[in-house]
């Protein structure tokens, strides 16, 4: 017996009263709902009956809700589950709050889907077509698509599968295509591509999708009886939003089968959404990565997902085995300059990595620094090397007043306990924080051989201090400017004031940290 | 108001007989094969039919006898009813050696692997009325011939499935739960007599006259027990009518003052239903209700047929809450977060 139990109980005691029969598993009812009122006309008003049942998911989830009797003329479109069941709710409540827990509110929301299911649903923008069709049976499927490259009204080769299917943009003319065994083989596994404008109603079968093809209906059958054409990718609009539905298509006894896949977008549009605000002002900014160890490689990796495509990564080391639990790259790198297998990585999150340039070179001279600054908007300087950063530091500070050139410098100190990252030159009237006093390490790791030691700092530090940096880069490419010259976020409290208190500190509030 | 129809529910199911009626099943059929294996009686136009409460449907845990109506469709008022009992007595002994006891007006077998008995009764079409009804041996004489009384229970039956089609609660008939809920309450509240069907007989009338329409069980329980409790002084001397023979009331073997004792008991189970529905407190009323229909009888454990909610201590106070807190919030961050 679920948890809830008693709350299920308490919850079906008020259904009686608004006239509800309750057997114990099923409440059966009245909903009052009003049809669309003509001009001039009173809105006629009928009485429905449902059922309701508290299922499993219940009350984490809404109560399965079926129509028994409309109780007046109704066409039932959109917002029904396959199984019959009234989708009352898109969106997720958490279950202390969750309005289907009040009986009147429930019986509200049913009698309101009733009138928006009589009205036609007008204004809305929920493209969920795949709703009313039965899914793939031999498991599931994505079809992908690019959006910005289909052409309506003709067939288009995929490739891939059986798991994932991509349409490319490849066209078939179909026309000629006849039966038998010539046929060439690129002819098949087509999909083939239509635009339905504003969806109506939702397709339910083969015969409403053939209604919604239009001219092409007779055509596009013949090819999935020829089983020329297997896939079709419907566009359509409701309520003013674009969507897609794809189809896999069936020849069978009983005419053609169709069932959704779930299908997605690759175009670049589609796939830069997710960027973040900052995406159009970082697109085009020239941005120099040095160091692409630990926190450059995440920085770089984050500055990229947030929409920087003009980088530059310099780094002189190669990745070894030991760098990958806390480095961008992974193991199929170990061996490359640090700087490629970085732009490697990125190319998984846009091939397009074009204005990526990479230098597998150590920064010793200041006439490179400076050359560096200047050709860039923005430098990070991840290195963690006194001789490197004070290269950058020196060199930014000697330019001249009318240059924009900023280096962000990032690191983290006392194995991770506390992050750091210092923007220079300096506005009129800041100052950066006091350093962290530099205390002696007592354990050492090496790794067989000589070398640096390694730092002990866990890869959930690195990947909050080329977190922070990026903040400090956007803040400073967007022209916001909130940010000061020192921010620092102490994680484990330190001995010395202000680090003693974990949170936030900045070189403008060096007293104040964030609870 | 407090319904609780996932309780009444569970209820129900712990007062159906499940076991019983698969075993029933399966004595009723041997029984039945090996009566119409017999030359004799095919001759006579055998045909049977369970009747009984088992027969109808409306048995409650637990069952201890399955009651065969042996119709002899070509049975003429010479029969001797003594003789036939003799006969099937034999013809039954030899299938069910040691199992068959000749029984004043039947033959009983017992299955004491099943651990319940089949009672065979014959009936012959009624001589004056040989389409409607049919007679039973009342009263075997030494000679072997009998006074023969009018019975229909098949017709018991037909009214039985029609009033459940006829009283739905949701989309299921709510008659035969019911009939099945009273004989609990019969069982808890009233001495040996008046019977089970001579309760299923009263909830018959009080359906028919009432004509409810209710939205719970609790409900349907109120309202019938109500008018049984009101109706049973008025048959203190005379039975109930019967609804399958005209102008024939029900006998029973209750004396008058069991049936005064009993109409008192019901009307003190009436007040503790009706009080039960009122209360508002789920837990209080849980606790009524659960006093109302007592524990499964004849069963090795008994328990008790309506459960108190997972909310509500033994004695019916309430629990502190549900698992679900108002105003405590499952998701400290409220709505609008992204992960």
């Amino acid at each position: 017996m679920s948890m809830f139990s008693t709350d299920i109980d308490r919850w079906r005691e008020d259904f009686p009263a608004l006239g509800f029969t309750d057997d114990g598993e099923r409440l059966h009812g009245p909903v009052l709902w009003a049809e669309p009122a003509m001009p001039d006309q009173p809105p006629t008003v009928f009485t429905a009956r449902v059922e309701i049942v508290p299922g499993a998911a219940f009350p984490f989830a809404p109560p399965m809700v079926r129509l028994l009797d409309s109780g007046g003329p109704l066409e039932i479109t959109f917002h029904i589950n396959a199984d019959n069941t009234l989708c009352l709710w898109e969106d997720d409540w958490s279950v202390d709050d969750a309005p289907w827990l009040d009986p009147r509110k429930l019986l509200d929301r049913i009698a309101d889907w009733l009138q928006k299911t009589a009205a036609g649903w007008p204004g809305d923008d929920s493209c969920d077509l795949e709703r009313y069709l039965d899914q793939e049976d031999d498991g599931p499927r994505m079809v992908l698509y690019n959006a910005t490259r289909l052409v309506p009204d003709q067939a288009a080769q995929t490739e891939g599968g059986p798991e994932i299917i991509c349409i490319t943009d490849r066209a078939r003319r179909t026309g000629n295509i006849v039966n038998g065994r010539r046929r060439n083989r690129k002819d098949r596994r087509l999909a083939w591509v239509a635009d339905i404008g504003s969806a109506v109603r939702p397709i339910r079968s083969w015969d409403d999708l053939a209604a919604s093809l239009g001219t092409h209906a007779a055509d596009v059958n013949r090819l999935i009886k020829m089983r020329v054409i297997t896939v079709i990718l419907l566009r359509y609009t409701r309520g003013g939003a674009d969507a897609a539905l794809a189809l896999r298509v069936h020849p069978g006894d009983t005419g053609i089968r169709i069932a959704a896949c779930e299908s997605a977008d690759t175009s670049t549009p589609t796939r830069a959404m997710r960027a973040g605000s900052a995406r159009t002002a970082l697109a085009n900014v020239p941005i120099a990565i040095v160091g692409c160890g630990a926190i450059g490689s995440f920085t770089a990796e984050l500055l990229f997902r947030s929409g920087a495509r003009v980088l530059t990564l310099i780094d002189a080391e190669r990745l070894k085995p030991g760098n990958v639990v806390r480095h961008f790259a992974d193991l199929q790198h170990v061996g490359w300059p640090k700087p490629h297998a970085v732009r490697d990585r990125l190319s998984a999150i846009d091939p397009d990595v074009t204005a990526v340039t990479v230098s597998h070179n150590r920064l010793t001279v200041l006439e490179e620094a400076t050359a560096l600054v200047l050709r860039h908007r923005i430098v990070v300087d991840a290195t963690g090397s006194g001789r490197a950063s004070s290269l950058l530091a020196t060199a930014v500070t000697s330019l001249d007043a009318g240059s924009d050139g900023t280096v962000v410098s990032v690191c983290v100190q006392r194995d991770g306990d506390v992050l750091r990252v210092d923007r220079m030159p300096l506005r009129p009237g800041e100052n950066h924080m006091s350093p962290l006093p530099t205390v002696e390490h007592t354990s050492q790791l090496r790794e067989r051989g000589c070398g640096a030691p390694v730092s002990p700092t866990p890869p959930g530090a690195v990947v909050a201090a080329a977190e922070l940096a990026l903040r400090v880069v956007i803040d400073e490419v967007t022209a916001e400017r909130k940010l000061p010259a020192t921010v620092a976020e102490v994680r484990k409290p330190q001995d010395q004031p202000p680090f003693d208190v974990v949170g936030w500190i900045t070189s403008d509030h060096p007293e104040r940290a964030a609870s | 108001m407090a319904t609780l129809a996932t309780q009444f529910k569970a209820a129900l199911s712990r007062i159906e007989p499940k076991v019983d009626a698969e075993n029933a099943a399966e004595a009723h059929k041997l029984v039945t094969a090996a009566l119409k294996a017999d030359d004799k009686l095919k001759k006579l136009g055998i045909s049977t039919f369970i009747i009984g409460s088992y027969g109808r449907d409306v048995s409650i845990k637990r069952v201890k006898d399955v009651d065969v109506f042996m119709r002899l469709e070509k049975a003429t008022d010479s029969l001797r009813p003594s003789e036939i009992l003799d006969h099937v007595n034999d013809v039954l002994e030899d299938v069910f050696p040691g199992q068959v006891t000749r029984q004043h007006r039947s033959v009983m077998i017992e299955f004491p692997d099943f651990d319940l008995s089949v009672d065979v009764v014959i009936a012959r079409p009624c001589v004056d009325h040989p389409t409607e009804h049919w007679q039973i041996p009342e009263k075997i004489e030494e000679d072997g011939r009998a006074s023969w009384i009018e019975t229909n229970p098949i017709k018991m039956s037909e009214l039985t499935n029609k009033a459940n089609d006829d009283f739905l609660l949701s989309t299921d008939g709510v008659y035969v739960p019911l009939v099945k809920l009273i004989r609990q309450i019969r069982r808890t509240w009233v001495d040996e007599q008046p019977g089970g069907y001579y309760f299923e007989v009263l909830a018959y009338h009080a359906f028919q006259d009432l004509e409810p329409d209710k939205n719970t069980v609790a409900e349907y329980l109120c309202v019938i027990l109500r008018e049984i409790a009101d109706r049973l002084p008025d048959y203190v001397t005379d039975g109930p009518d019967d609804p399958t023979l005209d102008e024939h009331t029900i006998t029973t073997k209750a004396t008058k003052e069991q049936i005064e004792a009993a109409a008192e008991r019901i009307a003190e189970a009436a007040q503790l239903a009706e009080d039960a529905l009122e209360d508002k407190d789920i837990c209080a009323s849980a606790l009524k209700w659960q006093e109302l229909l007592g524990k499964t009888q004849q069963t090795k454990e008994p328990e008790f047929v309506f459960a108190l909610p997972e909310a509500c201590n033994a004695d019916g106070t309430e629990k502190p809450r549900g698992a679900l807190v108002k105003g405590a919030p499952a998701v400290p961050a409220g709505r609008d977060r992204y992960a």
